[in-house]
């Protein structure tokens, strides 16, 4: 494997990494795509892993047909398809092109490429609060992934809650899959959705987003769930398995508690960075569109000359947005390897591009949960790092104690937050905000994790048994 | 179903799954959500993310003649005779 050389490699078999493959397979590129999971199609079109697990149009037709193209792509010839591999280390060759150190099963080898394509998209935006560590409490997205994957619901009272409009249609594929779930929790008062819903570019150009939600939100009111707006959940209880949550104001004010086993939170989205902060692409810091997002020309390459972004990982857009950038990605790369691109396609992608991340920024002002209701769930007793189980109050007395202290890199050192098995991408959103807030919001004074070579866990005995010759320089 | 069906088991205790589905799933599917547990804090642990991304559901695996290694539950797929146990967590300063 260490001898092969590619064009192209894709990072992320979701639309934006596909719809790049895609263009660039077209114009004769050899082009290898990696993704973690099993099956291709990313989040948005996750996939059974067994044809029969459920009628196949369950997530709707779109989700079907997205997976056989995605397929489709992947069974050409000049495309090799790695599954399973975890991409832990993206280094600049010593010539020309990238090395891309992979994890699959027992083994870490190697491969070169010419370019390379991040689009390895986002996960739910962590958002510490009381007992978010309770076995039962998972990501709104982690609940749907498993429902949609492997056709099992990690609970049977299962009960959403945040501030992001996908929580309505989460629901309503959890009545559909016979799982109706107890009760949808939003953060917001419905006239600010009201608000967004009467924008003019929401109503002329992207209604049916809008109209998937309404829809959702009326079959789950005819099932009888209970969707409550302006309060949020405060506090989850139960040792081995969550028991009850406690819901109140968005100013932290206790109300009422609720039975249930299974809680799935969704505030907003994480773009999935730390192959791009380790071999260390610029980025800027966007609270609500993804945390610490790539920078990017209008070809969407980084800023290291033939590595390129698109989707989550340049900010949360969507699935529209992702396939857009993915195709516009795709033909800098064709246009860059000296293959002819399709003509006249570059100016009209570039528009469509630019509507579809106003749009993902109406939406993203619309999800919003606020800093403010962050703070209010936070209190001094929160794990805010998972992994280390470091609490807000170390991290915060940690601040106040090193004036001086201003990079989530610095806090690490001090604290351990963010050093873990998960390398901060649960912490870095939260840890972001209290530096920022201690430091009078500075966003400049801080930078994203430093991400180090292997960007995710891998077993010693990988390294040992690795094909390809030589150690990482 | 006709789905052919694997044998693990999880802290000692016999588990059915379906060929092809992870054991995160399984272990769902039998009503099991703490994956593991953390000492210094008494504290049980269990998937959060769903997607490979947390590392929240590291369970300890051994296969039949092989070594035993921490794995996410969530992207491992259920084999017959894996011996899956819960991952407990080092001291502190270990991790």
């Amino acid at each position: 494997m260490a001898d092969m050389h590619y064009d192209l490699a894709v990072v992320g078999a979701g639309p934006a990494g596909l719809a790049a493959t895609k263009v660039a397979a077209a114009a004769g590129l050899r082009v290898v795509v990696l993704d973690d999971q099993m099956k291709a199609g990313g989040q948005i079109y996750r996939q059974p892993f067994a044809q029969d697990l459920y009628p196949p149009e369950r997530f709707g037709r779109s989700h079907r047909e997205a997976g056989l193209r995605m397929d489709g792509i992947l069974a050409q010839d000049n495309v090799r398809w790695l599954r399973g591999t975890n991409v832990v280390g993206l280094q600049q060759g010593r010539q020309r092109g990238f090395t891309l150190f992979c994890h699959a099963g027992e083994t870490v080898s190697e491969l070169a490429a010419d370019r390379v394509l991040v689009a390895a998209g986002c996960h739910d935006m962590a958002v510490p609060f009381p007992g978010w560590t309770v076995p039962g409490v998972m990501g709104a997205g982690g609940i749907q992934a498993m429902m949609k994957g492997q056709g099992v619901v990690p609970g049977r009272a299962v009960v959403l809650a945040g501030s992001h409009p996908l929580l309505l249609v989460i629901a309503a594929q959890l009545h559909a899959f016979g799982c109706t779930p107890k009760a949808v929790i939003f953060a917001q008062s419905p006239a600010r959705v009201a608000a967004v819903l009467r924008s003019p570019l929401t109503a002329i150009r992207n209604a049916g987003v809008f109209a998937e939600g309404a829809r959702a939100y009326l079959a789950l009111r005819r099932a009888g769930v209970r969707i409550v707006f302006n309060k949020a959940v405060l506090a989850a209880m139960g040792t081995e398995r969550l028991e009850r949550i406690v819901v109140g104001s968005v100013k932290g004010r206790p109300e009422f508690e609720l039975e249930c086993d299974s809680l799935g939170l969704g505030y907003g989205f994480t773009a999935s960075t730390e192959l791009l902060r380790q071999i260390g692409v610029d980025f800027s810091w966007q609270r609500a569109g993804g945390g610490w997002v790539a920078n990017h020309g209008a070809d969407m390459q980084s800023n290291i000359p033939g590595l390129y972004v698109a989707g989550e990982v340049a900010g949360i857009g969507g699935a529209p947005t992702a396939d857009v950038e993915g195709r516009l990605a795709g033909l800098a790369i064709v246009s860059a390897a000296g293959r002819p691109a399709p003509r006249g396609s570059v100016a009209r992608l570039a528009r469509q591009r630019r509507r579809r991340r106003r749009f993902a920024e109406l939406l993203a002002e619309m999800a919003d949960p606020g800093e403010a209701l962050l703070r209010a769930v936070r209190s001094d007793d929160t794990t805010i790092c998972r992994c280390e189980g470091v609490t807000v109050a170390s991290l915060r007395q940690s601040l106040h104690d090193n004036p001086h202290l201003s990079t989530l890199n610095a806090a690490k050192l001090l604290t351990r937050v963010g050093m873990g098995p998960c390398q901060g991408r649960f912490c870095q959103a939260a840890v972001t905000e209290e530096i920022m807030s201690a430091r009078s919001g500075r966003p400049a004074a801080t930078e994203p994790y430093t991400a180090r070579f292997p960007v995710r866990p891998v077993p010693l005995t990988a390294f040992v048994q690795r094909d390809g010759a030589g150690g990482k320089g | 179903m006709s789905d052919p069906v694997v044998r693990f088991s999880f802290s000692g205790k016999a588990i059915e799954a379906t060929a092809g589905e992870t054991v995160a799933a399984s272990l769902l599917r039998h009503g099991i959500v703490a994956f593991r547990s953390d000492a210094r804090t008494g504290t049980w642990g269990g998937p959060y993310c769903g997607m490979g991304v947390c590392f929240d559901c590291r369970v300890q695996v051994a296969r039949r003649g092989g070594g035993s290694m921490m794995l996410r539950a969530c992207t491992t797929i259920a084999e017959d005779g894996l011996v899956v146990n819960p991952v407990q967590s080092l001291e502190p300063g270990d991790g």
